[in-house]
C-alpha cells in the first residue's frame, strides 16, 4: 500500500511503503499508527529536498539493514561512497546540507553517512584559503593570530 | 555556506571523523569559529616520531603552546623521550588529562655534549605522577632490560591504569653506552635513586590492571610477580619471550601467583621460549581459576602436556591460537572441535611465519561431528584430500604418491562434500582462512606424499612468485566437489586460499560466491 508524504511546502508525495520506511522517522510513525491512509505531514522537509531523498530512498529500497563494522577506521571509509550516491550527491551546496539536515530528520542513517562523507571529501586535502573559498568563509584572524596558530599547530600536520 | 553553522552541532562530529590530521589542522586556520571547532582536536592526540615532528612541536612548545592546550592532551605517543621530557618542563601544569602514554625510551639528542645518550625514568615517573586519570602505558625500549629501573615505574602507575605494556624488543639507544660518560650516567641514576627512596612505599596500592603485555626479555627486579600481586581485576595476560625472567626468578612460582593474586584471568598469550611443554602444561593447568577463555602459543616449548591441559579447558575455550612449532597434531585440533562448544576464534599458523604448521587431516575431520557453531573465524590449514585430478605442480614438475596416483576421483569427491558439511555448519563463519605457510609439513608426512611443493623450492623457486609454498592434497573448491554445501555461512566476510593449488573454480564458482556469499569483497 502506498504511503502519502507532504512536504512542508503542502506537495504531496505517493510513495510505497517499503521505500517511506527506509526513514526510521516514518517507519516508526506508521507502526503506531496502524492501518491509515492519512497523509504524513513533513514540515522540516520542502518538496524540492523530499524529491532528491525518495529518489535515494527509491534507489536504495533493497539494501540490506546497515551492519556497523567497528572495526573499521572511519578515515579510510569516506573514499567508499558508491558510484551511484556519489553523482546523486552532485548538487550545490544548499541542497546537499538540505539532504543531509532532512536526512537527519527522517532518520535515514545511510544518506546521512553519503552526505556527511560527501561534506568530507570537500574539505579533505585544502588549504585554509581553499576551504575558505569551497564554502565562502571570511578569514576573521588577524596575522598574528593565523601566524600563532600555524607555528603552534605545524607539528600535527603528518601525524 | 558554512557546513559547521548550518549542520547541527550533533552533526559535526559524523563530518570531522573523516578528516585525517593534515586537513584538520588546516580546517583549524579557516577561520575563529572553524578553530573553535577544530583547535581542541588537533591537541587531543599528540603523536611524535620522526625528527622533523618533533622539531616542529619544540617550537610549539617553546611559543608556549602547552600552557594553552596542555589541558586537551588525552594521548601521547612518542619515539622520542625528550617529549616527555618537554611535558613535564614546560606543562607539568597542564598536562594533566592523559589517558594513554605510549614512549620509547629513546633519545634524540645528548641532554648535555658528554652526557650519555641513555635515558633516566625520572620525568617519565613524574608525568605518571601527574596524570591520575591514565587508562593506557606502553614503554618501549631496548633498555627495559638493561639499566632502567622499572620497578620505579610501576610503583608511579595510577591505580586506575587499566592497561600496561612493557616491550622490550624496539627501541634501540641511537648511540652507545660509553665509557667515557658513564660518570654522568651514574648521577643520573643517583637521582633516580634519591628520588624512589624518597617516595618508596612499602604496601603499594592495588592497580585496576585488566590487561599486562611483556614483550621481549624483560628484567626488573621482581617487577612481573609484583605487579601480578597487585592486579585483582587482570583478565589478560600476554608474556613474549618468557624465558630470561623465568630464569632470573624461578619459574614455579609463576602459575601460583596468577592463581592465588588474579582470580580474574582468563585470557594467556605465551611465546615460551625455551621454557619446557612441562611447565607450559602447568601454567595452562593451574593457573586460571575460572577456566581460559583465550589462549595463545607461538613458539617452541609447546608438546603433548601442554595440549591436554588446554583440553581440560574446551567448555571456556572462545579463542585458541596456535602459531607453534610441531606438537598440536591434526588428531587433537579435531577432538577440541568436537568438544569446545564456545569456539568462536581458532588461528592454526599465520601465513608465511615458518613455524605454521596446524593442520587438519580431512580424514579425521569428517570422523566425529563438530560442536564448535559459534566459530567466526577459522584460520587452518585442511590436508589429506585426494586429488588425482592434479597430476602436475605449478612449476610444471610431476605429482606422485597416494593421494594423486590410483585413487578415483569419485572418493575424492566423497572426502571433500564430507569436509564441505562439516565446515557448512559453521553458519556464524566471518573469516575463514585455509591458506598457511606450509614449510614444516614434509617433516610430518615424510618423503612418500607430495604434499607440498616445498621439496622442490630449492632447486625451483623462482624470487619473482610471491607464492613459492603451494598445497596440492587440498579442496577444490568447485561445485562439482560439493561448495553448494558452503551456502549458509551468509556471514562469511573473508575468504582466503591463496595457497592452495586452485583458487576459487571458474565462472560458474565466482557467479555463486556472488550469490551465497554477499559480503566477502574478493576471494
Amino acid at each position: 500500500m502506498p504511503v502519502i508524504l507532504v512536504s512542508s511546502d503542502a506537495q504531496e508525495f505517493k510513495v510505497d511503503k517499503e521505500v517511506a520506511e527506509r526513514s526510521i522517522l516514518i517507519k516508526n510513525m506508521l507502526e503506531d499508527v496502524g492501518e491509515s491512509d492519512s497523509p504524513i505531514p513533513l514540515p522540516n522537509v520542502t518538496a524540492a529536498v523530499l524529491t532528491k531523498v525518495i529518489e535515494y530512498c527509491e534507489h536504495h529500497r533493497n539494501d540490506p539493514v546497515q551492519v556497523p563494522d567497528e572495526t573499521d577506521d572511519p578515515r579510510k571509509r569516506s573514499n567508499d561512497i558508491e558510484e551511484w550516491d556519489m553523482k546523486f550527491m552532485q548538487v550545490d551546496q544548499e541542497m546537499l546540507f538540505e539532504i543531509i539536515l532532512a536526512a537527519n530528520y527522517l532518520d535515514i542513517k545511510p544518506l546521512l553517512d553519503v552526505g556527511c562523507k560527501t561534506v568530507a571529501n570537500i574539505i579533505k586535502g585544502k588549504t585554509p584559503e581553499e576551504i575558505r573559498k569551497a564554502f565562502n568563509i571570511v578569514n576573521d584572524f588577524t596575522p598574528e593570530e593565523e601566524a600563532q596558530i600555524k607555528k603552534e599547530n605545524e607539528w600535527a600536520e603528518d601525524r | 555556506m558554512d557546513p559547521f553553522a548550518i549542520l547541527p552541532p550533533e552533526l559535526h562530529k559524523s563530518v570531522v571523523q573523516h578528516l585525517d590530521c593534515k586537513t584538520v589542522v588546516a580546517c583549524a586556520l579557516v577561520n575563529r569559529c572553524w578553530y573553535k571547532q577544530f583547535g581542541p582536536s588537533v591537541w587531543e592526540t599528540v603523536a611524535i616520531a620522526t625528527p622533523i615532528q618533533f622539531e616542529a612541536f619544540e617550537a610549539s612548545v617553546n611559543s608556549g603552546a602547552l600552557s594553552r592546550h596542555g589541558h586537551l592532551i588525552r594521548s601521547l605517543k612518542t619515539e622520542i623521550y625528550e617529549v616527555v621530557e618537554m611535558l613535564l618542563a614546560r606543562g607539568a601544569t597542564t598536562c594533566t588529562k592523559l589517558a594513554l602514554v605510549d614512549v620509547t625510551f629513546k633519545r634524540l639528542r645528548k641532554s648535555s655534549a658528554n652526557a650519555p645518550i641513555y635515558v633516566t625514568v625520572l620525568p617519565l615517573v613524574c608525568l605518571l605522577d601527574n596524570n591520575p586519570g591514565l587508562k593506557s602505558v606502553t614503554l618501549h625500549g631496548n633498555t627495559l632490560r638493561m639499566h632502567l629501573p622499572l620497578s620505579q615505574i610501576v610503583s608511579a602507575l595510577p591505580v586506575g591504569v587499566e592497561h600496561l605494556k612493557l616491550d622490550g624488543n624496539t627501541g634501540w639507544p641511537m648511540v652507545d653506552y660509553d665509557e667515557n660518560s658513564a660518570g654522568v650516567y651514574e648521577q643520573d641514576i643517583a637521582i633516580i635513586t634519591r628520588k624512589s627512596s624518597d617516595c618508596s612505599r612499602k604496601d603499594l596500592p592495588t592497580l585496576g590492571l585488566r590487561k599486562m603485555e611483556l614483550f621481549g626479555s624483560i628484567q626488573g627486579e621482581a617487577l612481573v610477580p609484583e605487579t601480578l600481586k597487585r592486579s585483582p581485576v587482570l583478565e589478560s595476560f600476554v608474556f613474549d619471550k618468557a624465558s630470561l625472567y623465568l630464569y632470573m626468578n624461578g619459574e614455579e612460582e609463576l602459575p601460583d601467583i596468577l592463581r592465588k593474586h588474579c582470580p580474574a584471568l582468563t585470557s594467556l598469550y605465551m611465546d615460551p621460549g625455551f621454557v619446557d611443554d612441562g611447565f607450559l602444561s602447568q601454567l595452562v593447568d593451574e593457573a586460571s581459576t575460572q577456566g581460559w577463555k583465550h589462549l595463545a602459543f607461538s613458539g617452541e616449548g609447546f608438546g603433548p602436556l601442554t595440549e591436554a591441559a588446554i583440553m581440560k579447558h574446551v567448555g571456556s575455550l572462545e579463542s585458541i591460537h596456535l602459531n607453534i612449532g610441531l606438537g598440536f597434531p591434526s588428531s587433537s585440533i579435531q577432538r577440541l572441535f568436537c568438544s569446545a562448544p564456545n569456539l568462536k576464534s581458532f588461528r592454526g599458523g599465520r601465513p608465511s611465519f615458518v613455524y605454521a604448521d596446524v593442520q587438519l587431516d580431512a580424514t579425521d575431520m569428517i570422523q566425529s561431528p563438530w560442536v564448535c557453531h559459534s566459530l567466526e573465524e577459522l584460520q587452518l590449514c585442511i590436508s589429506g584430500v585426494p586429488r588425482p585430478d592434479l597430476t602436475a605442480r605449478t612449476n610444471g614438475r610431476p605429482l606422485w604418491g597416494p593421494m594423486h596416483e590410483g585413487i578415483p576421483m569419485e572418493s575424492s569427491y566423497a572426502v571433500q562434500r564430507q569436509v564441505y558439511a562439516q565446515l557448512g555448519k559453521l553458519t556464524k563463519l566471518r573469516e575463514l582462512v585455509l591458506s598457511v605457510s606450509l614449510k614444516s609439513a614434509r617433516e610430518q608426512y615424510g618423503e612418500d606424499l607430495s604434499d607440498f611443493e616445498y621439496d622442490t623450492e630449492d632447486e625451483y623457486h623462482d624470487p619473482n612468485l610471491p607464492q613459492a609454498e603451494r598445497q596440492y592434497e587440498c579442496l577444490s573448491f568447485t561445485l562439482e566437489s560439493g561448495l553448494d554445501l558452503l551456502r549458509d555461512l551468509k556471514d562469511l566476510r573473508v575468504i582466503d586460499l591463496s595457497n592452495m593449488a586452485v583458487g576459487i573454480g571458474g565462472e560458474a564458482e565466482q557467479q555463486w560466491v556472488k550469490e551465497h556469499w554477499p559480503l566477502v569483497r574478493q576471494a
